[in-house]
């Protein structure tokens, strides 16, 4: 009952989730505010938003791929889960798909408060229509890499948390060390699966902003390295869950 | 009759500890067996290894015919010592919860006996007291008709009057069914007699193993005085 | 009908066989009556039905009971087994005291004196 977990996750959750959404609401207004007669400042704000946002759902991607299993464990929630009529490949997932969901609606959120200079720049005549949709598109593009790279850090840590939990390692130096050769691991695996997806176009995504500037995104990620990162993702969360139903106990 | 739950050679360690050695043994349906033995004697790990929450260094584990999967768990009840329900959920969530995984919860049982015992379904887990808490875990288990039965300590660290409520519930639901019940307590008054038989644990290792009125006849010694007998000797 | 305390340091069985023999000599069971199945009195003793089994396994064998097939246990019919139980129950007891006065040193003369004051 996967989607049970999902909601329970979800509703536990479900606090941070709102508090994040009040936040970058709060900054976008602030920023609004102090900046709309400047329409140079107006027209970084959207690139602002985006970016101090997703800095920060990085971050609480991170602690939340890290500490999902790590904090049922502490509260002894995980002993029930354990002992529910589920397995590990239902817990995994559904941990990850309640992550999903609220990282949806963040990047949701966070897109549309980027919009809100944009439309005021818009309104005020600023900025013209072909500029507005070329800064929408930019915006949208950005955030949409960003949701990705957030499910993908979720992924990195969730596993890196049940690696930690199957072999029971204690000593925060041990843990450390594995964490470091988990990461260069992985940044092998990942090269290797770039190399499978040679057949994909070797470019970057390139973008416009507002002010007829170009720049890639995410420091030259190509349609190689982000399906590599997919097959990553998935190869994670499958060897999590294998190794979670062998290993993860209280 | 067959054998509802078989054990051999079981072995685990956690880190340097052993915490259960040598451990074979069969319990067939409908035996209700005390399992008693002072702390640290490897009677909650048997227990979590029969549920399925810890797994086995060595060893044979076998429960109702196989091994401790997912459909097995669902005939299968475990009131842990520990508080493993989500604080944040009411109980009436609880209970949704629950019924979404275990099909034979009886919802209207348990809303009845929660009732009886007065707990409110609009109150959140955190906020009952850890005589409720108990009780609300044993409610939870017994609203079901699981085929095995595993209680850990279900009278640790509560009042004489919940205990007693505890007791009642237990003893009702157990007589009436034929489940196999195991219950690891340190409290066997007013429980024993409905043992059949009483394992006592020791340092990981089955140290007796006996039907509860041979040990009567044999020995004219209740099930209390034998764990005296047996683990009294402060060292 | 008070459910007795059992003492668990002697077989239950036996302690509810006598809890059965006590019903029939006072009259709540009568012969031929149904005695409750194993269940019910398993419940109502708060004791394994496995015991209860035994317990009424012995009366049979006894003769007290007799378990008449698809229908459950019933008291034997004979109105002699409840004299006879009657009989040793209350010579087991007699002679469990004669025994304890005799340990204090009370001569048999003593006991029947005092026996006979005190029913007077």
């Amino acid at each position: 009952m996967i989607a049970k977990l999902v909601w329970k996750d979800i509703r536990e959750n479900f606090i941070n989730t709102l508090i994040f959404t009040g936040l970058i609401l709060a900054m976008t207004i602030y920023g609004l505010v102090k900046n709309f007669k400047d329409v140079r400042s107006l027209a970084v704000l959207p690139i602002l938003i985006v970016a101090f946002s997703f800095i920060m759902v990085l971050g609480y991607a991170i602690y939340r791929g890290f500490s999902s299993l790590k904090r049922e464990k502490d509260r002894n929630t995980l002993e029930f889960l354990l002992s529910l009529p589920v397995d590990g490949r239902e817990i995994v997932t559904s941990k990850f798909l309640a992550f999903f969901t609220e990282v949806l609606f963040l990047s949701l959120c966070i897109t549309l408060f980027s919009h809100i200079p944009l439309f005021y720049m818009l309104i005020t005549k600023a900025i013209g229509k072909a500029e507005f949709i070329s800064a929408v598109k930019t915006i949208t593009y950005i955030a949409f890499n960003f949701f990705l790279l957030a499910l993908f850090l979720f992924i990195v840590f969730q596993f890196y948390e049940i690696l930690v939990l199957s072999l029971k390692t204690k000593n925060f130096f041990v843990n450390a060390i594995l964490f470091f050769v988990y990461l260069y691991l992985l940044s092998e695996l990942i090269a290797i699966f770039k190399k499978v997806f040679g057949f994909l176009p070797d470019q970057a995504p390139i973008l416009h902003t507002i002010w007829g500037e170009t720049f890639t995104i995410m420091g030259g990620t190509n349609y190689q390295g982000l399906a590599a990162g997919a097959l990553a993702g998935v190869v994670l969360i499958v060897s999590g869950i294998i190794l979670f139903n062998k290993r993860v106990e209280v | 009759m067959s054998e509802v739950i078989k054990v051999a050679n079981l072995y685990k360690k956690y880190g340097t500890v052993i915490a259960l050695q040598n451990v074979t043994l069969g319990i067939k349906k409908g035996e209700i067996v005390g399992i008693c033995g002072p702390n640290g004697s490897g009677k909650s790990t048997f227990l979590r290894i029969l549920t399925g929450i810890v797994k086995p260094t060595r060893g044979y584990v076998e429960v109702l015919g196989g091994f401790v999967s997912k459909k097995v768990k669902k005939n299968i009840a475990y009131v842990s010592e520990n508080d493993v329900f989500y604080k944040w959920m009411k109980i009436e969530e609880l209970l949704v919860f629950l019924k979404s995984f275990y099909t034979d919860m009886d919802v209207e049982r348990a809303k009845e006996l929660l009732r009886k015992e007065g707990l409110d379904l609009d109150k959140k887990v955190g906020e009952l007291s850890k005589g409720n808490r108990q009780r609300l875990k044993v409610i939870m288990a017994i609203s079901r008709s699981p085929e095995v039965i595993l209680l850990d300590e279900p009278f640790s660290g509560i009042d004489m009057l919940s205990r007693e409520r505890i007791l009642n519930l237990l003893k009702e639901f157990l007589i009436g069914g034929e489940r196999t019940a195991l219950i690891s307590t340190h409290f066997v008054e007013g429980l024993e007699e409905i043992f059949s038989r009483v394992i006592f644990f020791k340092e990981g290792s089955v140290v007796l193993d006996e039907n509860c009125e041979e040990l009567r006849e044999k020995y004219g010694k209740s099930v209390k005085a034998m764990y005296f007998d047996v683990f009294g000797g402060l060292s | 009908m008070k459910k007795p305390n059992f003492d668990p340091n002697l077989p239950i069985y036996l302690q509810i066989m006598n809890f059965v023999k006590k019903l029939i000599v006072r009259g709540i069971l009568k012969p031929g009556d149904k005695i409750p199945s194993v269940r019910d009195m398993a419940l109502f003793l708060g004791v394994n039905p496995n015991t209860v089994q035994k317990a009424y396994e012995e009366l049979e064998r006894e003769g007290t009971i007799f378990t008449k097939r698809g229908q459950g246990n019933f008291v034997n019919e004979d109105e002699n087994i409840i004299k006879r139980i009657k009989e040793t129950m209350v010579k087991e007891l007699v002679e469990r005291y004669r025994k304890e006065l005799e340990e204090l040193g009370i001569s048999k003369k003593e006991i029947f004196d005092l026996l006979k004051e005190m029913l007077e």
